[in-house]
């Protein structure tokens, strides 16, 4: 819950964020080339490349004013007429009009800057009779993100609720689409509106252009369009770290920042690529994506999460609850324990009880010892199952009882060494710890000279060090577990959870270490 | 008949003889041995009709010295417990002999073997190594290898598995984490039917499951008992098998 309100500020304020800064912040106009001292604005490539061709006029910046150059081009008269120059005096003028003054000082022609055609200006002024030259109006410029600063959030808000419909019908669609025909169908559809949108956009003129790099203008539009969307679907969408209102949230920042880093980036290298073929051409502000494409993303992506929240929560109403709940999720511990301790590997108990079958008819006293030793063995496991843990004097009685039988089973085969320190003898360990271990010892222990199986331990400072020795290959780089080892995992795991190691070290000599830490009471 | 005993204890071989003595059964023990290699020598060399042979030697298995025979003898397998031996024995309908040997269990597996005088062919020992192997490859563990030390993690503490580039990652139910250099399509097979593949990149332990969401486009919110309460969803390829596997 604490995640949404933060995804909810965080959403809302950079909404915020960006409505005030394209509020306050000027607009970015179209890009605007410098040749030598002049500056060409809203011309064509080739117009920019060539300007002699036809009648041509452009805008000069220098001294920051603005003027309109009239030049008629050779073609016209055969001679080449000089520039008539008319300098904006006032500056007071309206900001984003146009007069045009004839000759004789009479204003013959206003235009809003926003409507302009430049070519048919051109022609029209080009017939008015004493026509020197014309005065556009000084040229700041306007703030906003859609250039004019009165009509910025109208404009916002309104796109933004066409697309919030559009999105939450598209999406509709999509889902039930979906449903329907499998997740491949949406695919397909949401890749079909992207490519138009690109489309659109690549065919538009309303876009930054460079003069020399079409090529470099196509990929930028494209790119700007795509790769936000790409980006989304193939990172964000496909990931599982992300519940609903992380991909929600982060499709929102992906396509609204993804939109203006790859516009900025790819404006950048279509400066740079155009500088170097021409010097004249010079970046005369730091560009990113046209405000329109920017306004635009934003829209898309608060229109597209409203959507999608709307969307969210009719279709969670109905949804279910599903509860399972498992024993081990509750942590029934102590019942485990005790099938744990229980439990012996019933390899052990047949082979031993074969090998009782057999001594029996030949050798009388060794079927006395080893009847007796495995109900001992047996007697130690189910007398004090209720207690977790003994001492490891207790633990190492137990273990000559079942080391007699394993000893009478492989008779001289086997060799078996315990090696106890006396500091050690009272040492707190879980019950029935070291048979599983010993016999796993025995069962992978043996070589060429037998199975020789060493079990040392002693107290270090508050651990108890155990280590279990055998005389067989190398544990391997991906050994399994069987049912001895498991079984001691999981009582260190049980009743020692954070204070103690098990390991398997091949090295200096194949060994299992465990240490139990003396300072937890059980 | 000429026969051969292979049994890593000597004690469970002179139970073998007794009961071949008491039951009066015409067989001839040539040999016996306690290791593998020795029995592989001694059986190519003496050529014995009938092989005694444990599943579980101290050296090597059962299977890997009937593997490297010249020629094919009866064998009837003795074992004391084998959880998955003994499904393929009777699956197969490999005879063979449980410990502790009863007298008339042994008598009857002599009757049958002189009865039906048919030998168990090559490949169906094979097989049955095969399907055992099949079995047994189940997963009880991780062996993490650090240095030279390996730790061990046992399955039934895996809470879920999440695929990192080429690594995976296994999550403990502690929220002890280990990076392992496999793949999760690598592990799909190995893992014990507690595991569900729920994505792309993640498997996880049903057992540690406490709670299920619905969420859209016939995906599921698992979440996980896991330290850290970590909830995953589901991918929509695997709903199928979600619904199968957690009975939804």
């Amino acid at each position: 819950m604490n995640k949404l309100v933060g995804y909810t500020v965080l959403v809302l304020g950079t909404i915020g964020f960006l409505l005030i800064y394209g509020l306050v912040k000027p607009g970015m106009k179209d890009i605007i080339y410098e040749k030598n001292g002049l500056q060409f604005e809203n011309l064509t490539k080739q117009e920019a490349i060539n300007p002699t061709n036809e009648s041509f006029y452009f805008l000069s910046k220098a001294n920051n004013n603005l003027t309109f150059y009239h030049y008629p081009g050779h073609r016209n008269t055969g001679n080449k007429i000089d520039l008539s120059v008319l300098n904006t005096k006032d500056s007071t003028e309206n900001l984003h009009s146009l007069s045009i003054e004839a000759a004789n000082g009479n204003i013959v022609y206003t235009e809003y800057l926003r409507d302009l055609d430049q070519r048919e200006m051109a022609v029209l002024l080009s017939r008015i009779d004493g026509f020197q030259g014309m005065k556009l109006s000084q040229y700041t410029y306007e703030n906003g993100w859609f250039g004019y600063i009165d009509d910025t959030p109208i404009i916002f808000i309104f796109i933004g609720f066409i697309l919030f419909i559009l999105c939450l019908i598209i999406n509709s669609i999509l889902h039930i689409l979906g449903r329907r025909f499998g997740s491949s169908i949406r695919w397909l559809v949401s890749g079909i509106l992207i490519l138009g949108l690109t489309f659109i956009a690549v065919k538009g003129n309303w876009w930054i252009w460079f003069p020399y790099s079409q090529t470099l203008n196509t990929i930028r539009k494209t790119a700007t369009i795509i790769l936000p969307y790409l980006l989304y679907m193939f990172v964000i969408n496909r990931s599982s770290d992300f519940d609903f209102a992380d991909r929600e949230v982060l499709k929102f920042f992906t396509i609204i920042l993804g939109t203006y880093a790859i516009g900025f980036i790819i404006s950048q290298v279509g400066f740079a690529y155009d500088s170097s073929i021409d010097s004249n051409v010079v970046m005369v502000e730091n560009h990113g994506p046209h405000p329109l494409i920017i306004g635009f993303s934003i829209a898309f992506a608060t229109g597209n999460l409203l959507a999608n929240l709307v969307i969210h929560m009719i279709k969670m109403r109905g949804s279910e609850k599903i509860l399972k709940k498992t024993e081990l999720a509750l942590g029934t511990s102590s019942a485990n324990m005790q099938s744990l301790q229980s439990t012996i590997n019933p390899h052990f108990l047949y082979n031993s009880l074969n090998s009782i079958a057999s001594t029996a008819k030949v050798d009388g006293e060794k079927t006395e010892k080893m009847a007796l030793a495995l109900s001992s063995f047996y007697k130690y496991i189910t007398n004090k199952s209720d207690e977790n843990v003994t001492t490891l004097s207790e633990e190492i009685e137990m273990l000559d009882n079942y080391l007699k039988i394993e000893k009478i089973r492989f008779d001289e085969v086997l060799t078996v060494d315990l090696d106890i320190d006396d500091n050690a003898t009272e040492c707190i360990l879980p019950r029935l710890l070291l048979q599983p271990l010993l016999e796993n010892a025995i069962k992978y222990g043996y070589s060429e000279n037998g199975i020789n199986v060493q079990l040392t331990a002693n107290k270090v400072e508050d651990q108890l060090v155990i280590r279990i020795y055998d005389s067989g290959p190398d544990f391997g780089s991906d050994m399994q577990i069987g049912f001895g080892i498991k079984s001691v995992t999981q009582k260190l795991n049980m009743l020692y959870p954070d204070s103690h190691t098990i390991e398997f070290n091949n090295k200096p000599t194949k060994h299992i270490l465990i240490e139990i830490s003396q300072n937890i009471t059980i | 008949m000429k026969s051969y005993i292979v049994e890593d204890e000597k004690l469970a071989g002179s139970r073998l003889k007794d009961l071949i003595q008491d039951g009066i059964h015409d067989l001839n023990i040539v040999g016996e041995s306690q290791t593998g290699k020795q029995a592989i020598k001694e059986i190519n060399n003496l050529k014995p009709e009938l092989l005694f042979l444990d599943i579980q030697l101290l050296d090597m298995t059962g299977f890997d010295v009937l593997r490297n025979l010249v020629y094919q003898p009866y064998v009837i397998f003795t074992t004391a417990y084998h959880e998955y031996a003994i499904d393929a024995f009777e699956h197969f309908a490999v005879d063979y002999l449980l410990k502790p040997i009863e007298q008339e269990k042994f008598n009857n597996s002599m009757k049958k073997l002189l009865k039906l005088k048919d030998k168990t062919s090559v490949q169906t020992f094979e097989s049955m190594n095969d399907w055992i192997k099949q079995k047994a490859k189940k997963r009880t563990s991780f062996s993490i290898k650090k240095n030279d030390k390996i730790t061990l993690v046992d399955v039934d503490n895996v809470a879920w598995i999440k695929a990192e580039d080429k690594y995976v990652e296994i999550i403990e139910k502690s929220g002890k984490s280990h990076l392992l250099n496999k793949t999760l399509k690598q592990l799909v097979g190995e893992l014990p039917d507690s595991f569900v593949r729920i994505h792309r990149s993640y498997i996880i332990n049903k057992d540690y499951v406490y709670e299920i969401h619905k969420y859209f486009k016939g995906r599921y919110v698992f979440k996980i008992s896991d330290n850290e309460r970590s909830s995953i969803t589901s991918g929509e390829s695997y709903l199928s098998e979600i619904k199968e596997k957690f009975e939804l």
